[in-house]
């Protein structure tokens, strides 16, 4: 790993990107503002996933364009809140000048030995954590205020105390981050690399409700989801990942479970970096929700994303005769077994 | 562990050849107390004549919704109670249980899920976090209620999310999923179904379930109030 050239493109990056500019070139995009956040509409709100393909940026604007495409046309829809995969900030690595000669080297590492690995990922994210964070955060936050939109927005590598996190953030419809959360289920490469795991739930709270910040790795898991229905959350986001595929088949399951809406952002091709990506993006919903397609209310892997309506109250209304039972003793005999 | 062939027949039907494990499919709701001592019994006889580990029907003893299997001296090798009713039964004031216990058969171990709580996620999670390997469901399930999604939200969602193979009773047929819960022998209730079982076969994530219950007890918070379990439902 060429350290130096790592190094010294990173700097570069300083020129070429700060946060005065990210602003710029966002209101530089003409974006036609909603004059308010979208009102509770009794028949449900409109929710997003998107469906990410990823490819290098020629430039900073775009990056820009690229990621305002994704949240425009939603907004144009109606949308109130657009959920992004897993990780999409490190996008931002491909306007590193060199970066091929980057993307080469790293390549290079999957051969090498896993000390040698988890040291070269250590000087990635350490190096590229500040441009990367910087452009990343301003664009996302400069459109969820522009488009007066809530943005689930990935998220990055994110490196605190000498551990690595994977940390995907939560925008409100001013651009404020008001949820983070680290990722609690590690793909096996990531546990490799030494991200370290999240340890709790920790939901965003919007004008929306609560709203959960999962991976795609989450689906298999109840607790999850479980967790996040007792903390109050109406949505949760079950964000697929470059590192693995993610079952979509299991979102409607955990949906159906928790009386939850979950939104599956997607991932597909990603051929530049050398990926095979092939990733759903779809809209869960409790069965009540959507009889007729098992409450799958949208999938896509070939569009850039779908929209759907989603109304939870009167999915909520929905009594099933076998499933809606409680036995809390259960959950107290679970954890006394500790 | 030695494989086995597990077949779901209607109650005391013969089973089909070279069959080790009968799990029979019930129409009704349950057996009543009164008649559960003589139905076990029958279902002793029967696993004595046939030479098999046999699940009879759900049925009620001491208060409680109860599955049970019988190896084939007739002895009984496990017994579970339901940890949750359906609304049906709650009006029957029964007791519930608050584990899953599973229990060493000579194909490994194996934990009865009884009625509804193959729909509760926790009940499948924590029988394969105590090492079932093998999942045995029985749920009452009137005809006028049944549609695909309903297999699709129990046992399927079960065996998916928890990498095991199940074989299920619902109502008055069966079906039998593999680990990553696609089927084995779809729905019918043309019975007997039947399917060879290799134990071995599935694809347990214990370290993410832990990683899973760990999360849990982070959040121990939420799990308040002493709930309905374990007492009269009110």
């Amino acid at each position: 790993m060429n350290k130096l050239n790592l190094k010294t493109s990173a700097f570069a990056m300083s020129y070429i990107s700060n946060e005065e500019k990210v602003r710029d070139m966002v209101r530089a995009l003409d974006i036609k503002m909603r004059r308010q956040p979208l009102s509770h509409d009794p028949n449900g709100i409109k929710v997003t996933a998107v469906c990410l393909r990823p490819q290098r940026c020629k430039n900073l604007s775009d990056y820009i364009e690229k990621m305002n495409r994704y949240v425009a046309e939603p907004a144009a829809q109606g949308s109130a809140l657009v959920a992004f995969p897993e990780l999409i900030a490190l996008e931002t690595m491909s306007l590193m000048p060199r970066f091929s000669s980057i993307h080469a080297d790293l390549l290079k590492l999957r051969k090498s030995d896993i000390q040698q690995q988890r040291e070269a990922f250590f000087t990635v994210c350490e190096t590229v954590q500040g441009f990367v964070g910087e452009i990343f955060l301003n664009t996302f936050s400069q459109l969820a205020r522009s488009h007066r939109m809530i943005i689930a927005a990935g998220g990055m590598y994110h490196l605190e105390n000498g551990k690595i996190y994977n940390r995907q953030y939560l925008f409100s419809e001013e651009g404020d981050v008001i949820g983070m959360q680290d990722k609690l289920f590690l793909s096996e490469t990531e546990r490799r690399l030494g991200v370290t795991a999240g340890e709790k739930l920790t939901p965003g709270v919007s004008r929306l409700g609560k709203i959960a910040l999962l991976s795609g790795a989450t689906l298999g898991h109840y607790e999850p989801y479980w967790i996040a229905s007792r903390m109050g959350c109406r949505y949760a986001v079950a964000a697929s990942s470059p590192l693995g595929r993610t079952h979509n088949k299991l979102a409607r399951f955990r949906a159906q479970e928790e009386k939850l809406c979950v939104i599956v952002p997607g991932l597909c091709g990603g051929k530049e970096y050398g990926l095979s990506l092939s990733s759903a993006a779809g809209i869960y919903m409790p069965r009540a929700a959507a009889p007729e397609q098992g409450g799958v209310m949208a999938e896509t892997v070939t569009e850039p994303f779908v929209t759907e309506r989603v109304d939870l109250a009167s999915a909520a209304q929905y009594f099933d005769m076998y499933s809606d039972d409680k036995n809390m003793r259960f959950f107290q005999k679970l954890i006394s077994e500790e | 562990m030695q494989q086995f062939k597990v077949a779901i027949t209607n109650v005391l039907a013969a089973p089909p050849k070279g069959t080790d494990l009968v799990i029979f499919a019930d129409q009704r709701s349950y057996v009543a107390e009164l008649d559960s001592h003589q139905m076990l019994a029958s279902a002793a006889r029967y696993a004595v004549r046939n030479k098999v580990y046999v699940v009879p029907e759900r049925f009620v003893a001491a208060d409680s919704l109860c599955l049970c299997m019988l190896a084939p001296d007739g002895s009984v090798l496990g017994v579970q109670r339901a940890c949750h009713h359906n609304v049906g039964m709650r009006e029957n004031n029964l007791m519930r249980a608050d584990e899953i216990q599973p229990f060493d058969t000579p194909f490994g171990k194996m934990a009865l899920i009884v009625d509804v709580d193959i729909n509760m996620p926790q009940c499948v999670r924590s029988a394969v976090m105590k090492g079932a390997s093998f999942i045995i469901s029985s749920q009452y399930l009137p005809l006028y209620d049944f549609y695909e999604d309903r297999i699709n939200y129990s046992v399927v969602d079960a065996a998916v999310t928890n990498g095991v193979q199940i074989a299920a009773a619902i109502g008055m047929g069966g079906v039998i999923t593999d680990a990553k819960g696609d089927f084995i022998c779809d729905y019918s209730d043309d019975l007997p179904i039947a399917a060879v079982i290799e134990p071995q076969q599935t694809i347990i994530n214990k370290r993410d379930m832990q990683k899973a219950y760990k999360l849990m007890l982070a959040h121990r918070e939420l799990i308040d109030q002493p709930g309905e379990g374990g007492v009269k439902h009110e």
